[in-house]
């Protein structure tokens, strides 16, 4: 049984009278908030930290694995060509990420998978060389205390 | 005590230090010399190349390019002018493993036993005949995939694999088989740099006046029929075969052979 | 020394049977060793005859390459002697767009212009050899969304593309599979250092032993450009016993249909 909801726009509510929806999404749409860290002049990219396909999570156990590490022997440091290219990267060249509380070097990486959209860089967790945590923000959600690692802002030149 | 042995040290040094400049590039990326003896870029931009190499890519068929015509040209120009085939005594690897057999040689006494070597030196004049003339029938240089010169300065810097087998089986052939057996009756590159080596201004000299016919230069040299002229004239050693490798300088006792800078117009100046 | 001609002419023979025996071992051994065509070169490099001409064996495309990719065959790899070489499966070519290793060829045996278009050095043009894809031994035939060698393909989703094929077997599985297209895949072999299979199943080899070549007198007629090729298509003659005599001429022949 749908639950019975009242209708609504960005506003706010229009329709008072609950009605049930069957088969719908139901998309609470809630106000925006500032991240807790947005780049700024100083740390001008977004960074996000995610997986690859071949490994999972910190790779403890499929970096580990002879044909996976094989496959993606460490992570890079994924960017699109023009950020790159105005940062005096090279495909394959070394660069450091840094953000406000530590960094780590990795490998640019600008052409093939994972290609971010312009002003985000995205570097997998799963390589215990490149130790992405140092870099992340150890903000919290004030309710779920889950911890922010998703977005933090950086820097990213050449080593 | 090292007055005896100068250009010995000196040579050894050279060599030495060449390979592990060569090497150095490789294993860490010192730029000052990298490549190797086939063709090198000294400090980044200046080419150097093997003109023997050269030769026989031209004859296979293969475009010269700019980047190889200067090296040739740096290097032939060298030789010719002042080197001579100092290239088999200063640079060449070889030389320290026929050095070595011909030093054993000299030691044990085989030179006395046997005296008269079975194989002509002009041998190695067909070498390098022949080297063309496959390099033109096979299309590619016929001396390079063969050369132990090149396997093992190569091999030092790149990877021995069974360079070593080329080390051994020249050091036996030298020992053995034939006195200065690869260098004096084989090598080919040694031919070609015979060949230009005869205009060089550095000449060995010799001054019969205070020669006393003790023959201990003719002992050592490896090429000794360039010496034609102990105890009789008084000239240059005029001779492309001569590598300038001043051992029958520094055997000398009586101090009648000597490095001089020709001087064309009749006169010598000492060196 | 005086010389008779009879001493002079036995030298001669036995030099000139030295020179041939010699020449004759020589070559046997070149030509064995330039035999095996299953060498992948650098990037950039002559077809493989006129590669053998020009290389000088010096080494610093070895030098230049960041990564340690290519070798330079040694004694007793049954190779070349002294060129230079890459095996994917250890080191695949990271294909920098620098080409560190292209310029830095004193002899141009490795030519600049062959990994360039419009003048400015350009790694996707590069032609190292072709991926080929052993559908028996890779898993993705087998049903297992793998998709390794399709992620570590630096043309991403050019040189290999992954097909939806649906599976009969279970009847409501797709299989995805890669392909790669042969004229986009520059064969740096990261895709043959990816592959998650004991032996790789899929592997670089030179282009020329792997492809076919349709000839120009096959066209594409929904396809206006390909009518160009026509231009090159040439006439081939081929003469037999019976085709030397026009066929008009066989019917007229009496000579053996009645009996005499």
């Amino acid at each position: 049984m749908a639950k019975k909801l009242s209708y609504g726009d960005l506003k706010g509510i229009t329709k008072k009278d609950k009605t049930s929806l069957k088969n719908k999404a139901k998309i609470f749409a809630r106000p925006y908030m500032d991240a807790p860290e947005m780049p700024d002049k100083a740390y001008p990219l977004w960074m996000s930290t995610g997986r690859v396909l071949e490994h999972w999570h910190s790779g403890t156990m499929t970096m580990r694995v002879p044909e996976l590490y094989r496959a993606v022997p460490e992570a890079l440091c994924y960017m699109h060509p023009d950020d790159a290219k105005k940062m005096d990267l090279t495909q394959g060249g070394l660069a450091w990420i840094e953000s406000r509380r530590g960094r780590v070097k990795a490998r640019v990486e600008t052409r093939g998978r994972n290609r971010p959209p312009k002003g985000l860089v995205f570097v997998p967790f799963f390589d215990e060389k490149v130790f992405i945590n140092k870099v992340c923000l150890d903000a919290t959600c004030p309710q779920s205390k889950q911890t922010d690692f998703k977005k933090c802002a950086v820097k990213v030149y050449k080593a | 005590m090292i007055r005896k042995y100068k250009y010995l040290i000196l040579r050894r040094s050279f060599q030495i230090s060449l390979m592990f400049l060569y090497f150095a590039g490789n294993a860490w990326g010192f730029t000052f010399l990298q490549g190797n003896l086939s063709s090198s870029l000294l400090l980044g931009f200046i080419p150097l190349s093997d003109p023997y190499a050269a030769l026989q890519m031209l004859v296979a068929g293969a475009v010269l390019s700019g980047d190889l015509l200067i090296g040739v040209l740096i290097i032939s120009l060298f030789y010719i002018s002042i080197g001579g085939r100092a290239f088999c005594s200063w640079v060449c690897p070889i030389n320290i493993i026929s050095d070595a057999s011909n030093y054993i040689r000299r030691k044990f006494g085989f030179n006395k036993i046997q005296k008269k070597q079975p194989a002509s030196r002009n041998l190695r004049y067909f070498v390098l005949f022949l080297s063309l003339l496959l390099s033109y029938f096979l299309g590619l240089s016929a001396f390079e995939f063969i050369s132990p010169i090149s396997m093992v300065h190569r091999g030092l810097v790149f990877g021995m694999g069974f360079g070593y087998g080329a080390v051994v089986i020249i050091f036996l052939f030298d020992l053995f088989v034939l006195k200065n057996g690869w260098c004096g009756h084989i090598c080919p590159l040694g031919a070609f740099y015979s060949l230009g080596a005869r205009f060089s201004l550095i000449k060995v000299t010799h001054d019969a006046q205070k020669c006393t016919a003790c023959m201990d230069c003719k002992d050592v040299c490896p090429e000794s029929q360039v010496l034609f002229m102990i105890n009789k004239e008084s000239i240059p050693v005029l001779s492309g075969e001569c590598t300038s490798c001043a051992r029958c300088i520094e055997v000398c006792n009586d101090d009648a052979l000597n490095f001089t800078i020709r001087n064309f117009k009749g006169e010598k100046n000492e060196t | 020394m005086e010389i008779t001609r009879r001493e002079f002419f036995l030298k001669s023979a036995r030099s000139a049977g030295l020179l041939a025996l010699g020449g004759l071992v020589w070559s046997a051994y070149v030509d064995e060793v330039t035999a095996s065509k299953l060498i992948l070169r650098p990037p950039g490099a002559l077809k493989e005859k006129d590669f053998l001409a020009a290389c000088i064996k010096c080494g610093l495309c070895v030098e230049a390459c960041p990564y340690d990719t290519l070798l330079l065959a040694k004694p007793g790899d049954n190779k070349p002697l002294g060129t230079p070489y890459f095996i994917p499966r250890d080191i695949p070519c990271y294909m920098c767009p620098d080409i560190p290793c292209v310029p830095i060829c004193p002899t141009n045996a490795l030519d600049e212009k062959r990994v360039s278009s419009n003048g400015i050095l350009d790694i996707n043009t590069a032609d190292m050899g072709l991926a080929l894809i052993d559908e028996s031994a890779c898993i993705a035939f087998w049903g297992i969304q793998c998709d390794a060698c399709h992620s570590a393909c630096p043309l991403l989703n050019e040189a290999i593309t992954l097909e939806y094929k649906k599976n009969d077997r279970t009847g409501k599985h797709a299989f995805i599979v890669p392909v790669v297209h042969a004229d986009v895949c520059t064969g740096c072999g990261l895709c043959e250092r990816a592959c998650i299979t004991q032996k790789a199943s899929i592997f670089v080899l030179p282009r020329e032993l792997v492809t076919g070549r349709a000839g120009d007198h096959y066209i594409k007629s929904w396809n206006k450009k390909d009518e160009k090729r026509l231009k090159n298509a040439r006439e081939i003659n081929t003469k037999t016993k019976i085709s030397n005599r026009p066929a008009i001429d066989s019917l007229n022949d009496m000579k053996g249909l009645l009996d005499d």
